[in-house]
């Protein structure tokens, strides 16, 4: 019998899901070692919590029934990690599912990223970082701020000198 | 309600692409999960408040550093390393983070920001770089390499200049821009001018150095190209940081010419171990090539040619002789000569080793290296150099009609060298 830990989203819906699914994050992990398996998580709406939840299980699920030796060893160092930033994901069906995961717009991915933070889950920030590094490739510094919403908060002195910096970074020969 | 149909009511909100299949692959994972199905023990209360702006302006620190950092290490090489420079374009807390993460070329050999090109080169190995001539339109465009075989055109461009013919000399504008090469643009970053004879050159820079020494005085330089579209606000100067000088040597037209260069901006002290350039910022990105980010605050040579530019010539141009008591040996210029070729007797020619990156034998292929103090007693050619100083910091050389290699080092900057190679094109001293 699987022990179940109780999440309670910001807006007061609770969600129970097993033990291994919750321990994808750390700060769970951490928390219920203290013998508390409710826990409150007031910064996360059920919306954000839901997409979280569903990453973890996906990813506690192939974590506990490796597919290939690669992954098995990918679980067993997991506890002891300070993995550097963009280990890859081994399993191609499982990089598959994670593309389609982050299919989502920024906002959502911004909300996504932010709780992953929180909750100190390594690999759904890696994903979702990856994520937002690909978008603004190839775009200008215009599109960057157009798509992410960021304020364009230079002088019209700095915006000429940028405007000169960029123009020689995209020069074609 | 069962786990599935609260999550499909939910993700009608939010309006993910791919709800569909999300669904099916729910329901396969719960049977997956040894056939148990969640279920909620309470209904969410109504939602917050949907927030449709993205907030991704106030991203935590740590997190905009990993995504800048990510891009900064995929996108290593040109073109793509020109996303690393939209990135700082697009905020004030981007371009700070760009600028932490963004190392400058003497310490990891990449070109990112304008601001490299006026910075030493690596410091472990050479940058490679070429240049295109233009004959008919007497220009030259600088290039970075982007692969290592020596005539594929396949490169990063860098810097721009256009020979201008005046009465008593040749002079050479140097821009970052490749099509509008003119004094009087914000492009313009400096010159190379030649004396009557093409023996003599003295590069100048809009940027002072770090020593105040080298001002030119008001008399000598022409300051007509101020000009009123240049901002204002920017000091747009004509520092003289390096002279070239060319000779004959002992064996007249028949042997190599000799070249002398001295760099004022550049210690001889920045040679020896722990030796650095004064005067670069400790992260470059944050200046353009004009000061216009002064503001920000960035560095303490901006700081430094903020004084220059408010303070007197009169006060400046004697600034050496002023009993300036810091001008100690280890401020002494950096000197360079090239290194002398070697008489092959078999080939009967003049040999410099190239290593392959020059492939046409000409007069203005060359080596420089740096030119040590002679010791006490008689100075001789052959006096062995310590091993610091055999290093050629900067080469230059011909693989086509029209094509040069320049490869240059630590301490000296792209603008810097590609001056030099310039003087090589123009001077005319003859030599079989």
């Amino acid at each position: 019998m699987a022990k179940m830990i109780k999440l309670v989203s910001g807006d007061g819906a609770e969600f129970e899901v097993e033990e291994e699914v919750a321990f994808q994050s750390k700060i769970i992990k951490d928390i219920v070692a203290d013998a508390d398996d409710v826990i409150p998580l007031p910064t996360v709406s059920s919306k954000v919590l839901i997409q979280v939840i569903e990453y973890c299980r996906k990813h506690a699920a192939v974590n506990s029934f490796p597919l290939s030796p690669s992954s098995s060893a990918a679980a067993a160092a997991s506890s002891s990690s300070s993995i550097s930033y963009s280990k890859p994901v081994s399993d191609p069906a499982l990089r598959a599912w994670d593309n389609e995961f982050v299919k989502l717009n920024n906002s959502s991915l911004f909300d996504i990223v932010i709780a992953a933070n929180y909750l100190d889950i390594e690999e759904l920030v890696d994903l979702v970082l990856e994520t937002v590094a690909d978008r603004i490739k190839g775009k200008q510094a215009q599109e960057i701020r157009r798509q992410f919403n960021i304020e364009n908060d230079f002088t019209p002195e700095e915006e000429e000198a940028l405007r000169r910096e960029n123009s020689w970074a995209f020069q074609n020969n | 309600m069962s786990f599935r149909s609260i999550v499909r009511d939910i993700r009608d909100g939010i309006g993910s692409l791919s709800r569909r299949s999300f669904e099916v692959k729910l329901g396969s994972l719960s049977g997956h999960l040894r056939g148990k199905s969640q279920s909620f023990v309470a209904e969410p209360h109504d939602s917050s408040p949907v927030i449709q702006s993205s907030r991704w302006a106030s991203l935590p620190p740590e997190l905009l550093r990993d995504v800048i950092k990510r891009l900064e290490d995929s996108e290593s090489t040109w073109p793509s390393r020109k996303h690393v420079v939209a990135c700082a374009a697009v905020c004030r807390a981007w371009r700070e983070m760009c600028r932490e993460i963004v190392r400058s070329t003497e310490f990891c050999g990449k070109i990112t920001f304008p601001i490299s090109l006026k910075q030493p080169g690596h410091r472990d190995g050479m940058v490679q770089c070429f240049i295109k001539r233009d004959k008919s339109k007497l220009t030259y465009h600088l290039y970075l390499c982007l692969s290592p075989a020596v005539l594929v055109e396949n490169g990063k461009f860098l810097l721009s200049a256009k020979r201008i013919r005046k009465a008593a000399r040749t002079e050479y504008i140097i821009s970052m821009d490749a099509d509008h090469i003119s004094r009087s643009t914000n492009t313009y970053i400096g010159k190379l001018r030649s004396n009557f004879l093409g023996t003599k050159f003295v590069i100048c820079d809009t940027q002072p150095p770090y020593n105040g020494a080298a001002i030119c005085p008001p008399g000598r330089t022409s300051r007509r190209f101020y000009s009123k579209k240049v901002s204002p606000k920017v000091p747009s100067g004509s520092y003289n940081i390096a002279q070239v000088s060319y000779e004959l040597n002992v064996l007249g037209t028949r042997g190599p010419r000799r070249m002398h260069c001295v760099l004022h901006s550049i210690p001889a002290s920045a040679l020896e171990p722990g030796g650095t350039v004064p005067g670069q910022p400790d992260n470059l990105v944050s200046r353009a090539l004009e000061e216009s980010f002064r503001s920000m605050s960035f560095s303490k040579s901006m700081d430094r040619s903020m004084d220059f530019s408010s303070a007197r010539f009169s006060d400046i141009i004697g600034g050496t002789q002023d009993g300036d008591e810091s001008i100690e040996a280890k401020e002494r210029p950096l000197v360079l000569r090239n290194k002398p070729p070697r008489w092959h007797e078999q080939l009967q020619c003049w040999c410099l080793n190239f290593r392959g990156r020059v492939t046409v034998a000409s007069v203005k292929n060359f080596q420089l290296i740096a030119a040590t103090q002679p010791s006490a007693g008689a100075p001789t050619p052959s006096q062995p150099a310590p091993a610091e100083h055999d290093k050629v910091i900067l080469q230059f050389g011909k693989v086509a009609k029209d094509m040069f290699t320049m490869d240059y080092r630590y301490p000296l900057s792209a603008f810097q060298a590609f001056a030099i190679c310039l003087s090589s094109f123009d001077t005319k001293l003859a030599c079989e």
